[in-house]
This record gives C-alpha cells, structure tokens and sequence, in this order.
C-alpha cells in the first residue's frame, strides 16, 4: 500500500471495528469482508486480518491493522505482539504530540510575555511618565513664580526638578529595555543601530536585511543581540563588538562577535543564566543557539532564527 | 512670539500651554492629535508649533509626520518636536530634510522654563535646537570623552560650516574655489575623523552638521 493513500473506515471493516469497540478485533477472515477494504486486501492476497487500537493520552487515536497472506498466521503469542507493537506506536505518537505541543507553548508563552511588554510600556508612558513630566512642569511653573523674597525655596524646588529628571531618565531606560518602540515602528535595522549607539563599548553593525519580518522574529533578533551585547559590554573585558545580521529568506542569522576574553558558557555561571534565556527565546522560536567562547579568544553567539 | 500647542495628553498640552503663556508666549490654541495641528496651523500661522511625537492614531511617530505636514505647507514655521524617548534616529529624520527652524528635545526639558523660551525663540527664528541626550548618543562623546570636532583641520571646519548651511558640494567648492573633488575628499575625512561609519552618505552629512551645530 503506498505511503498516504486514504483508507476509507467502513463499519464493518477492520478499523470500524475498533473504533466503535475500542478493543482488538482478533483474527478476521478476509473472504467474509465486504466494501473496499476487503476488496483491497484480496487484491494484495490477503487472507486474514486483525485491527488493535492505538490509545494515546488515554483516547482511541486511531487503528493498526495487520494482515497476512494465509489465514491462520503461525506465530505464537499473536495478540500479545500486535499489542506489544500498538502500544510502541502509540508512545511514539505520544511523544511527538507532546513536543509539537511543547513548541507551540512555549512559542506562544514568549509572544504572550512580548504583548505583556508592549502593554507595560504603553502604560508607563501615557501614565507614569506623563504624570511626572507634568509634576516637572507645575515645578517649573512654580519656580517663576516664587517671589523674590521667597529665594530660599528656589533650590529646593531645582532640587526637585532634578530628582524628576533622573526618575524620569531612568524611567526612559527601563521601558525602552522592557519594549524597544522603535523596533516596531522602524525595524530591526534601526533598532539595532539605536542599540549600538546606546553601547557601552564601540558596537559595529552589519545588516544584510531589507524587508520587515513577522514580530516575533524581529523581536527575537533584537533582544538576541541585546542581550548578547550587554553581556560583551560586562563579561567580556573586550575593546569592541560586532554584529552582523543577514537573511536569506528562509533563516535570520544574527551573530555577536567581541574580542575579549571568552570562556562563556551557556550553563556557566555569571552570565549563564543570560545566555540560557538567549537560548530558550531563540530555540522557542524553533531556532538554533550556539556560542563558540574559547578562553582568550573572545566569544562568538550566534542564533539562526527561521522565518518561514 | 504666537505658538501652537499638539499633545494628545490633556495634562502636558495645558500644562505647556501655562508655561509658555507664563514665559511670555502667545499660546494660539493647543490640539489633542496631528490633524487639528495642521488645521490650527493653517488657521492661525504661529510662529512656532511644539508637537508630541506619538499621537493618536498609532501613537509611534505621528509627530513627526505632522512636522513634515506643516513644514511643506508652511516653511517659515518653526517646529520642535517632543518626545519621551531619546530616539536619534528621529532627530536625523526630522532634521535630514533641512536644519532649518526645527528642534528635538527631551519632554521633561521644558518644564524648565528658561530653557522652553530659549528652544521656542531659536526655532522661531530659524535655528535648530536638538536634545544633549541625543547628540550624545549621536556622536558618542560620552565615551570617547573628548571632542572630536577639535581634530578637525581649518579647512575641514570651513567645509562643515558650509555644509551645516546646507550647501551642496558643488556650492561649497565655488564658494571655497577649489574643485568638487576637493571638496569630497574633505567630507570623507570629516566623516572619518568625528568616527561616523554609518553609511549611506546624505546620513552622515546630517551627523556631522548635528556634531557641528551641537557644538556651536
């Protein structure tokens, strides 16, 4: 029987049989099958046949059915084997189930925590923010107005001006880490620009890229060399960094290359746990991580991330 | 000097509107998103328009669309642009088509009054005015520590003056009597000495004006 050729489930036949019992058929003669799976099984000179049902998770998911060329197989423990060899199929349906549901949660879980970021900054920005510039202006409003004989107060309220500075510079750098804006309005290329102008080391960018790519890829790349960025900026001890990003319409590559002085590990300790997440928001995306950081060579992190 | 106000946040626009009528502004009138700023502009002609960047409807860069608006339909109205994120990008976009009577700051900048007057007045009469934080960022003297302007030969600062008053090549080579060539040569090292790698060209030349004119 060719590979994807539909059998059409008849009542009587073999895999109607379990579905409507749930159980092993036993051996069935294939001359008292009608419809056009008996008829397809004489042509292949079948004489007997038996359907044991494969349960995954606890449900009926589906049959396999065995057939022989002479009617009475000679092969002991027959029923024990066929349900040996169910039972094997169904583990590994299980267990590919459980991985694709595996990706798809964890797909979901780094989109859901993406949409929660942007929410974050959002709010911040119309409401704490704002809230605070607007306290800057009332201070200002208030320092004209102080009277001349009221001088004394004048530096307390600078004072305050300049506390609302710094809360509110701080502020800035927290939701642009917590949601890059720019990112969504410009793409990846100016984000990542942005990003390396912000570097705490000289940051050199390659980008072989001209298209926008779905959201969670280009968010994925951007917090990809973010992070692996600031990692360089504090782990490596190194005098510079580069980034080269390039697609080539079915894989992002985004690479992040610092001289300084390697032996990063993705489970070590220090930066490990970074390097851990960087992994798991890149294999959630189905993508490949690998870092190459041997001691006094500088450290190399690469994430492929497919686009398709 | 008559200004209009665009914030879609009902505090910050009254509230800048109070600071600048208290700085002897004359406020026009204050609009909640872009389109009643184009239309309050083209009603009232202010001198000056302030405008929030993120705006209804996506609240990203609607500010910046407004600007162009008004600077196409009105090029002799000052605009500075506001924003709460020090995005040098769109300080080079605002500032890429002509330096002209045009600002980026930081929002909170204005809560100090001496300094609001001091960006309204110069955009008002056709200077530019662009954040500390952006030009920072922009030509990374917070690292280097030094000013990289300084390096620069007699006649590269003659060149960058030329450039900064938008000038072409071929305008800046008439002017100095040497040739274009000349002349290119002198911006690629320009280029090269205040460290600005990021190609294409027309973008660097709107950083180094930004270096130069920071520094004036």
């Amino acid at each position: 029987v060719p590979i994807g050729r539909p059998v059409p489930i008849e009542p009587n036949g073999v895999s109607g049989q379990v579905l409507r019992t749930g159980q092993p058929t036993g051996l069935l003669e294939v001359s008292a099958m009608r419809g056009i799976s008996g008829d397809g099984l004489r042509r292949m000179n079948m004489l007997s046949v038996a359907g044991s049902p494969v349960i995954v998770e606890g449900r009926l998911w589906g049959a396999l059915c065995f057939a022989w060329n002479e009617s009475r197989p000679q092969l002991s423990n027959l029923g024990a084997r066929m349900t040996g060899f169910t039972d094997l199929a169904a583990t590994a349906i299980a267990n590919a189930y459980s991985r694709a549901e595996l990706a798809a949660s964890r797909a979901r879980l780094v989109v859901a925590a993406d949409e929660t970021r942007r929410q974050i900054e959002r709010d911040l920005h119309d409401g704490t923010q704002q809230r605070l510039v607007s306290i800057a202006m009332s201070l200002g409003l208030l320092e004209s107005k102080l009277a001349p004989n009221e001088a004394a107060a004048v530096p307390i309220v600078r004072e305050a001006r300049t506390a609302l500075t710094l809360a509110l510079e701080e502020l800035r750098e927290l939701t642009q880490g917590i949601h890059p804006t720019l990112l969504v309005e410009r793409g990846l290329p100016v984000a990542l620009e942005e990003l390396c102008r912000r570097a705490g080391l000289p940051a050199h960018l390659t980008v072989d890229l001209d298209v926008r790519l779905p959201d969670q890829v280009e968010t994925a790349a951007y917090y990809f060399a973010s992070e692996a960025l600031s990692n360089a900026v504090k782990h490596s001890h190194g005098s510079e960094v580069r980034i080269e990003v390039a697609y080539d319409k079915t894989t992002l590559t985004v690479e992040v290359t610092d001289d300084g002085i390697g032996g990063a590990a993705i489970n070590g300790a220090g930066s490990g746990s970074g390097l851990r997440g960087l992994a798991d928001r890149v294999e959630a995306l189905g993508g490949q991580f690998t870092i190459s950081s041997p001691p006094g060579r500088g450290t190399r992190l690469r994430a492929e991330i497919p686009c398709a | 000097m008559r200004v209009a106000v665009g914030d879609d946040a009902v505090i910050l626009r009254e509230g800048l509107a109070r600071l600048l009528v208290e700085a002897g502004f004359e406020v026009v009138g204050v609009a909640a998103d872009a389109d009643e700023l184009l239309e309050l502009v083209d009603r009232s002609e202010p001198d000056v328009a302030i405008v929030d960047i993120r705006m209804p409807p996506t609240h990203t860069d609607e500010g910046l669309r407004a600007a162009k608006a008004i600077r196409e339909a009105h090029p002799a109205i000052g605009i500075l642009v506001l924003s709460q994120h020090v995005h040098a990008r769109y300080a080079i976009e605002l500032l890429s088509s002509g330096t002209d009577g045009v600002g980026y700051l930081l929002k909170e900048r204005v809560a100090d009054l001496d300094e609001l007057s001091a960006s309204v007045r110069r955009v008002g009469h056709g200077g530019s005015v662009l954040d500390p934080a952006v030009v920072s960022q922009l030509v990374g003297r917070h690292r280097q520590g030094d000013n990289p302007l300084e390096h620069l030969t007699d006649r590269e600062r003659e060149v960058l003056a030329l450039m900064a008053e938008g000038r072409s090549n071929k305008a800046i080579a008439d002017r100095l009597f040497v040739s274009e060539h000349t002349v290119e040569k002198h911006i690629k090292n320009i280029f090269g000495t205040l460290r600005l790698p990021l190609s294409p060209d027309d973008h660097r030349r709107v950083l180094a004006v930004i270096t130069y004119l920071d520094s004036e």
